[in-house]
C-alpha cells in the first residue's frame, strides 16, 4: 500500500514543482500600477482625520500649492505652526486676529522676497483656508478678514471632493 | 537539424524566474497602499467683496440701478435661506430639518433666476455668524452649479460661479 503511493508522488514531483504565480503577478502588477498612478509626490496636505474634517464639495477645481491656514475646532495653524486658539478668537469682538496678522505679514514679505529673486513667479497673495466643517462662519470670517488685511486677497477654501450622486 | 535543436531548447527552460519581480511587487504594493490618498482635495475659490459687491450686499438700492438687473443676494438665516435681488425678496427656502435647509428648493429658484438673467455670474452669500462652515459650503455648491436629470443622465449647469461672502447681523 505504501510503496505505490510514494512512487506516484515522486512522479508528480518530477513533472512540475512550481506554483503557478502568473495570476498573482498579474494582480500585483495591476495593483502597483493603479497605486503609482494615484500617487502624489507632494504628499497629502489633508490633515489627520481625528483633528478635523473638511467639508465636502462638488468643486472640480484642483488645489494650488499656497500658504495654508488651518482652522480646527480648537486651534488655528499657519503652515503647520500653531498661532492662536479658536475659543479666545471667538470671544473677542475684533475682526482682526493680531497673532495671525503678524505671521501672515511675515509670510507675505517672504513671498515677495522670493518673487523678487525669480522672474518666473510673482507674489499673488494666494492663500488656502482649510477649515473644519463644524466651525462657525464668524470664525471663518475673522480668518478671511485677517488674510485680506495681510495682502492675501485671493482666498481658496480647501474641501474634500465629492462626486455627484 | 532544425527540428532537433528546437526540441532540445524547449525541454531546457520552461519558465522565467519571477522571484525578484515578486519581491519588488510585494514591497511596493504595501508601501503604496499605506501612502495612498483616497480623499481628493479640491478648492473653492471665493471673491472677497469688492466695493461694488459690498454695495450690492447692502440693503439700500444703489443709485442709478437699472430695473431689470440682478444683484443676487442669498442670506442664510434661522428661518431659511432668503434669495433676494437687491432689496427685493425673491424666494425663501425654509429649513426642512433641525439643521438642514431645503437646498433643492434653493437650486430650482436659482435655476429660474439664471434662465431670466443668463449673463449674471455674481452672487453674494450672507450668513449669520453661527452658521456652520459645512452649511455654507453646501449653499455655495448649490449656488455655483446645478445638476439636472435629462434622460436619466445628470447634467451640470453653471449658475453663479463668482461668489462673495459676507455676514448678516
Amino acid at each position: 500500500m505504501r510503496s505505490p503511493r510514494l512512487s506516484t508522488r515522486r512522479a508528480v514531483g518530477g513533472m512540475s514543482t512550481f506554483l503557478t504565480l502568473t495570476s498573482l503577478v498579474d494582480l500585483f502588477t495591476n495593483l502597483v500600477l493603479f497605486l503609482l498612478y494615484n500617487f502624489s509626490a507632494e504628499g497629502s496636505s489633508i490633515p489627520s482625520a481625528e483633528r478635523m474634517k473638511l467639508p465636502e464639495s462638488l468643486s472640480q477645481q484642483t488645489p494650488r500649492t499656497t500658504v495654508t491656514v488651518m482652522v480646527t475646532q480648537s486651534d488655528i495653524f499657519l503652515e503647520g505652526k500653531r498661532i492662536a486658539d479658536t475659543a479666545s478668537v471667538l470671544n473677542t469682538e475684533e475682526l482682526l486676529i493680531p497673532d495671525l496678522k503678524k505671521e501672515l505679514d511675515y509670510e507675505a514679505e517672504r513671498g515677495k522676497y522670493f518673487a523678487n529673486m525669480t522672474t518666473a513667479k510673482t507674489f499673488e497673495g494666494r492663500i488656502t483656508i482649510l477649515g473644519d466643517k463644524h466651525i462657525p462662519f464668524r470664525l471663518l470670517e475673522k480668518v478671511m478678514f485677517t488674510c485680506s488685511q495681510a495682502e492675501f486677497g485671493q482666498i481658496d477654501l480647501g474641501v474634500i471632493r465629492k462626486e455627484v450622486t | 537539424m532544425l527540428p532537433r535543436a528546437r526540441r532540445r531548447k524547449h525541454a531546457e527552460s520552461t519558465d522565467i524566474d519571477l522571484t525578484p519581480y515578486m519581491n519588488l511587487l510585494v514591497v511596493l504594493a504595501p508601501f503604496l497602499l499605506v501612502t495612498a490618498v483616497f480623499e481628493r482635495l479640491a478648492a473653492l475659490e471665493i471673491y472677497l467683496p469688492q466695493p461694488t459687491a459690498a454695495e450690492a450686499a447692502g440693503t439700500a438700492k444703489p443709485p442709478g440701478q437699472q430695473e431689470d438687473q440682478l444683484l443676487l443676494t442669498i442670506s442664510i438665516a434661522e428661518k431659511g435661506i432668503l434669495v433676494a435681488n437687491g432689496a427685493q425678496l425673491v424666494a425663501l427656502a425654509p429649513p426642512t430639518g433641525p439643521n438642514g435647509y431645503d437646498l433643492a428648493a434653493l437650486s430650482s429658484t436659482l435655476q429660474q433666476l439664471k434662465s431670466r438673467y443668463p449673463s449674471v455670474d455674481n452672487a453674494v452669500i450672507l450668513s449669520k455668524g453661527n452658521v456652520a462652515y459645512e452649511t455654507l459650503v453646501a449653499v455655495m455648491d448649490t449656488t455655483r452649479e446645478a445638476f439636472v436629470t435629462v434622460d436619466g443622465k445628470k447634467k451640470r449647469y453653471i449658475l453663479f460661479p463668482n461668489i462673495s461672502l459676507g455676514e448678516v447681523q
